[in-house]
């Protein structure tokens, strides 16, 4: 029986539940339209009222024939009525009129960072996402957790991440047609519109408000604002911040926590996993991750190493270990490094000196100084890399190198040292050196003493090592300077000597005093003083010997040379001598006769023509100008000297060109006399002239016998 | 009057006949590219003389041509185109009849062969190359 009743009572309150519970329809609860409902209109006949009717933002609908009708806020059987006496007065019969609520609708705005701000509609059971996402979703930067809901005068504030984190919809505030839900703008993007991604805008943090932001910087890989949340520690934050760099000094982390500085060592936190050691995280807390700082080590068991190694500082001494340990550990000496003078000062002042180099090359016996904690090294740094001080080297142990090297200056010297050396430690010759005549001033007392070397014959020719000058400390050597241009630099001239000269003089480009050796060839100094002029008489260049016991003059045919190519034709010159280039415009009287021939009267340029056995009196007359027109072309004259006496012969200039015969061509040769004579001394010429005065003497005695 | 005025013109039409005498025409002066036939005439219809003078000279020019062959003109250049000119010289003068000129030069360039030959004494038989 009591089953029954259990029975009977739960049907009895199931009943009661189904009566009283809201029935499922387009309706609202209350009754009363708003905007967005979608409304049926039922008037047949009427085709205008077909479609449905959507109350719009204002509350209205447009009814056609009677126009905008305000329908939201009232109950649907009071807007009936009111439309059916408006429609009455427009229509006949609206006795079948009648309206119902077809569907609810949200009619919401979406505001802000989204991809479509604007108006959606929603359906009645719609929530906040569904809104953002009819209005495109949201646009990056958008402030997630600060979401705002409109209704009216009222803007509630709501937290979209943890709703999304929690899927917890009660989060979500329920939306009213008309509200506005406005996405705010993260404040990390700033007041000026830029492209950006999120990747880009979440490096820098992700807090949205700097107040309660979390600020992470220093040596971390992403420094920036952090939103705050409750319960993460530092090492969480800085997790947030991708940990931290290399070069991060993370026993002195600082964390200021409202308004309260304190440091936290990670690296004590790691060893020991004590959480007691991590500083409150509050919101506005800061945390700087500072850079790893040396520490001035000291110690009773360091050993110091100062000066030009590859890692200078303080290193702890092991049992055992020695003196090269110490050195390899500071990464050895660098090579600026003077090698021989290391020193060692020790705990109680004393100083030991060490030839590291010497000890390495096995020049230095014995072993290694012996090194201990509290120790110094000092690896000094080589005295030429220094500036130029007289107390880097002592008087007693430096050599002077001047003129043309390098780096002239004064070096230390080291009786190792080398002429050789000492001039490759000076950076050697420069191209304006002279090797050749390099002069070593040796120190005897107060006296000094010059010496000449020839270091460019050594060079070339080699020889003993035993033969180059010993340099001595308080030595001077002195590389001359070669004069850089006989033209321009005359002044320079009296620096070379005149046994190392030779002089170019006459039709070259550029005649002058030239520096000289064993070594160069007489084209060498012909091309240095720019090669003969265009008017240089290359057939005649004369050079004059002088450093020999007589006089001797040598004759250079250049032409020749360029047309055999014989080497033998040029003379060998030596320092001292003279070379004259002749000029083809000189004097005749520097002229030889035995080398030209003489073309005298009726041609175009009487004068005096080289002339050689491959040229006939063709080449003589053309190059003479030729015969002139009062020439008489028919008696060319050509004096031969024949042993010291003349012989005659005649030339037929007419004759030859009317047959060509060769044969008819007169010998001439070099120091001969060509004479063209003038047409008045023909034979003919002086008979006409003869019959003239005849007839003229002739005329005078007529007058007279006629008086 | 006319007697005198005759006599006074004879004198004068003989003195405009009085002639300068000019040397005589010789030649020989490219003697050297004579053509052979002419060269053989010359040489037959030459005195006893230029006749030894030519013998000479060809005896020269053979050895100068068989100097050539051993490289003269690569070893002794100079000397060689020198004595070549010196052969033109000497044929030019021969057909000049400047002899004792030619005689002299002959002297020149059996000296100038000399020399020759020693430069080419100096360079060994494998450095010589053929004639170009």
């Amino acid at each position: 029986m009591a089953r029954i009743k259990i029975i009977m009572g739960t049907l009895l309150l199931a009943l009661v539940s189904i009566v009283l519970s809201p029935v499922p329809q387009a309706s609202a609860d209350d009754g009363v339209l708003r905007a967005g409902d979608v409304l049926e209109i039922r008037f047949p006949g009427e085709e205008a009222f077909a479609d449905p009717f959507q109350i719009g933002l204002d509350g209205s609908i447009e009814v056609p024939e009677i126009g905008t009708v305000l329908l939201a806020g009232k109950p649907l059987a009071e807007a009936e009525a009111d439309l059916r006496s408006q429609l009455n007065s427009v229509y006949r019969d609206i006795s079948r009129f009648s309206i119902a609520l077809l569907d609810r609708r949200l009619l919401v705005q979406v505001l802000g960072f989204v991809k479509e701000p604007g108006l959606v509609d929603l359906p009645a059971s719609a929530n906040i996402q569904t809104a953002i996402t009819e209005a495109g979703g949201l646009a990056q930067g958008a402030q997630l957790d600060r979401l705002q809901l409109r209704r009216g005068e009222s803007v509630k504030t709501f937290d979209y991440k943890a709703y999304l984190d929690s899927g917890d919809v009660a989060i979500l505030p329920d939306l009213e047609p008309m509200d506005i839900v406005f996405v705010p703008a993260s404040p990390l993007i700033g007041n000026v519109q830029v492209e950006f991604d999120a990747r880009t805008l979440t490096a820098a943090g992700d807090a949205g408000e700097g107040g309660s932001a979390v600020k992470v910087f220093g040596e971390v890989l992403k420094p920036g604002s952090f939103a705050f949340k409750e319960g993460q520690s530092v090492v969480d934050m800085i997790m947030r911040a991708g940990g931290v760099t290399r070069y991060a000094g993370v026993e002195k982390i600082r964390v200021i926590s409202e308004g309260s500085p304190s440091l936290f060592n990670l690296t004590d936190f790691l060893d020991t996993g004590n959480t007691a050691l991590l500083p409150p995280v509050k919101a506005g807390t800061t945390i700087y991750v500072p850079i790893s700082v040396e520490e001035v080590k000291a110690g009773v068991r360091t050993i110091y190493v100062m000066g030009e190694v590859a890692k200078p500082g303080a290193y702890d001494m092991t049992e055992g270990a020695t003196f090269f340990d110490v050195l390899a550990n500071s990464g050895g000496p660098t090579r600026y490094a003077d090698t021989r003078k290391l020193r060692i000062i020790r705990t109680d002042g004393t100083v030991a000196e060490f030839d590291l180099a010497g000890y390495t090359n096995g020049v230095v016996g014995g072993p290694a100084p012996a090194v201990y904690p509290g120790d110094a090294i000092f690896v000094p740094e080589k005295a030429d890399q220094l500036e130029k001080s007289w107390l880097t080297v002592a008087p007693g142990q430096a050599v002077h190198v001047m003129g043309q090297v390098g780096r002239p200056g004064r070096f230390e010297w080291s009786s190792e040292m080398s002429l050789l050396d000492l001039l490759a430690h000076a950076g050697g010759p420069t191209r304006f050196a002279d090797p050749s005549s390099i002069q070593i001033l040796k120190q005897d007392g107060d006296n000094a003493k010059p010496v000449l070397f020839d270091l460019d014959a050594f060079i070339q020719n080699g020889g003993q090592l035993s033969t180059l000058p010993r340099i001595e400390a308080g030595d001077t050597i002195m590389v001359p300077e070669l004069p850089r241009s006989p033209s321009d630099m005359r002044s320079l001239w009296v620096r070379q000597s005149s046994e190392r000269s030779i002089y170019v003089m006459g039709a070259v480009g550029t005649p002058g005093r030239f520096a000289f050796n064993e070594n160069l060839h007489f084209l060498d100094i012909l091309s240095a003083a720019d090669g003969p002029r265009p008017d240089a008489d290359i057939q005649a260049i004369r050079v004059t010997h002088r450093g020999e016991s007589g006089s001797r003059v040598s004759k250079v045919n250049m032409a020749l040379y360029f047309e055999t190519g014989d080497e033998t034709l040029l003379p060998h010159v030596r320092p001292g001598d003279v070379i004259y280039v002749p000029s083809h415009n000189r004097t005749w009287i520097e002229k030889k006769a035995e080398r030209h021939v003489r073309v005298i009267g009726s041609v175009g340029a009487p004068g005096r023509y080289a002339f050689d056995d491959t040229m006939t009196i063709l080449d003589l007359l053309a190059e003479a100008g030729g015969p002139s027109p009062e020439a008489w072309q028919e008696q060319i004259v050509v004096v031969n000297m024949v042993d010291g006496s003349a012989k005659a012969q005649s030339f037929n200039l007419v004759k030859f060109a009317r047959t060509g015969d060769f044969s008819t061509l007169p010998v001439v040769r070099a120091g001969d006399t060509v004479y063209v004579p003038n047409a008045s001394q023909s034979d003919w010429a002086i008979f006409i002239d003869g019959v003239r005065d005849v007839i003229s003497v002739l005329s005078i005695f007529a007058l007279i016998g006629a008086l | 009057m006319l007697r005198s005025t005759l006599l006074a013109a004879s004198v004068l039409l003989l003195n405009g006949c009085v002639a300068v005498s000019w040397p005589p025409m010789n030649g020989g002066g490219v003697a050297e590219i004579a053509p052979p036939e002419r060269m053989r005439m010359m040489q037959i219809a030459a005195s006893p003389t230029e006749q030894a003078l030519l013998r000479e000279l060809q005896d020269a020019e053979k050895r100068l041509e068989i100097l050539l062959g051993k490289g003269a003109h690569r070893f002794a250049a100079a000397e060689t185109t020198l004595a070549k000119r010196l052969c033109i010289r000497i044929r030019r003068e021969v057909a000049g009849t400047l002899y004792s000129e030619a005689q002299a030069d002959l002297i020149e360039l059996q000296d100038r062969l000399v020399l020759i030959e020693r430069s080419l004494a100096q360079i060994e038989p494998t450095q010589r190359g053929k004639r170009t």
